[in-house]
């Protein structure tokens, strides 16, 4: 596609970086897409900080289902503020692709062997470093139905919504600025330093660059959704299981 | 049918082949078929992005210092926390963030945009976690806060002009 001089309006070749007929330099679209790119990385980034900072701020005031519901609604909102400056790009991520065999085995079987390894590890370490034992339903138990509150915070809304932010947003803006590989690994480096904790930074950088890879190389969202999705719901299905299993009498 | 060959015209400069009825070259600017005092002028300019180049390479320089200072800050920190509490955890903590600094520090020289980026994010990040944790730290050394996040932010601004140049 050809464009015009912004001055005299001659018209010019693509990969012209001046105009030939009055020497006006042109501003390239592609550097202001990339200083646009920066520009939202920071404020994306900077916003959830604020968030997570505001969060915790309210949690430690008042724990209760009202306050988690409303939290957790700011947390999407805030996803799809952001969605919106690339809406076209990131919802034609939800496009359907063609997934080879391999791809969805794997998608199925990976998520299959985090989630237990993370669990028992996770569990493990809390128990030798802080020798607490460390199970969600404890904060849970007080609500209603704990198994569906658990469900909806930890299993539906993180994949579907970290997926759009991360693997969606983010990704495409930092493809903008550098190389696909780079891209991967910056992606999961964010994902994991949003998380606030180092002993979490060990398995969720390279899980982010498992996410990354396939968001590269299928170009769409489903398969590190049904990742995540089955990653978190191992986790909390294992965590309800020794809860229902041995918590009950002492909570009696 | 013959075709009627005009030989091309290419930039003095940098060899860009230039259309017959343009002036400038469209590639580095030149004024090929200008006047005398055009050319002179492209000459100019050309000093003048030169010294852009290089106050922008000096800025990105001082941003690359200042996550070296900054790695050598937080590993203070974790040996000081080590040998007043015998807090070995922190020690831990520092250290790697440390590593993680200089090693974006160091990128910094191959990819400047992306790594101080990256590096300004680490920092943020730390400056909130510091907050949670003990919200007296947020006015701690405030001043060395803002000129990190000044340096930082002047080089991402200056790794992005770099890209167009």
């Amino acid at each position: 596609m050809d464009a015009h001089c912004s001055r005299c309006k001659n018209l010019l070749p693509e990969t012209a970086r001046f105009c030939g007929h009055c020497g006006n330099r042109l501003v390239t679209r592609q550097s202001l897409k990339e200083r646009r790119s920066i520009q939202l990385i920071i404020a994306f980034y900077g916003a959830y900080l604020l968030y997570a900072v505001i969060a915790y701020a309210i949690y430690a005031e008042s724990d209760s289902l009202f306050t988690e519901i409303a939290l957790e609604s700011v947390f999407v909102l805030l996803t799809l503020l952001f969605t919106f400056f690339d809406a076209r790009n990131v919802f034609s991520l939800y496009n359907v692709v063609r997934i080879e065999w391999k791809g969805l085995l794997f998608s199925l079987l990976f998520p299959l062997l985090t989630g237990l390894t993370v669990y028992y590890s996770v569990d493990w370490l809390n128990m030798m470093l802080y020798e607490e034992d460390t199970n969600l339903f404890y904060d849970y138990m007080f609500y209603d139905s704990p198994f569906f509150w658990a469900f909806i915070f930890y299993v539906i809304i993180p994949p579907v919504f970290e997926e759009l932010a991360f693997r969606g947003f983010l990704f495409n803006q930092l493809q903008i600025v550098t190389t696909p590989r780079i891209t991967i690994l910056a992606t999961a480096f964010i994902f994991a330093l949003i998380h606030f904790s180092l002993l979490s930074f060990v398995w969720i950088f390279p899980f982010g660059i498992v996410l990354g890879y396939l968001r590269h190389k299928y170009s769409t969202l489903w398969l590190g959704m049904l990742i995540h999705f089955i990653h978190n719901l191992i986790i909390v299905l294992l965590d309800y299981y020794y809860f229902e299993g041995y918590s009950f009498s002492e909570i009696l | 049918m013959e075709e009627i060959l005009v030989p091309a015209v290419h930039c003095s400069q940098c060899n860009t082949q230039i259309l017959d009825e343009q002036v400038f070259c469209t590639a580095c600017g030149y004024p090929e078929r200008g006047t005398e005092a055009q050319q002179s002028g492209f000459h100019a300019k050309r000093v003048i992005a030169n010294q852009t180049t290089q106050n922008a390479s000096k800025r990105i320089k001082s941003a690359r210092n200042s996550l070296y200072v900054v790695a050598g800050l937080s590993l203070f920190w974790g040996l000081i926390y080590f040998f007043r509490f015998e807090d070995s955890a922190t020690l831990i903590a520092t250290g790697i963030l440390a590593v993680i600094y200089v090693v974006l520090g160091y990128w910094s020289q191959k990819r400047p945009l992306i790594a101080l980026v990256l590096g300004l994010l680490v920092f943020l990040t730390i400056v909130v976690i510091d907050a949670i944790l003990d919200p007296s730290t947020i006015y701690k050394g405030i001043i060395i806060k803002v000129l990190v996040i000044g340096y930082l932010a002047k080089g991402i601004n200056s790794a992005m002009q770099l890209r167009n140049i």
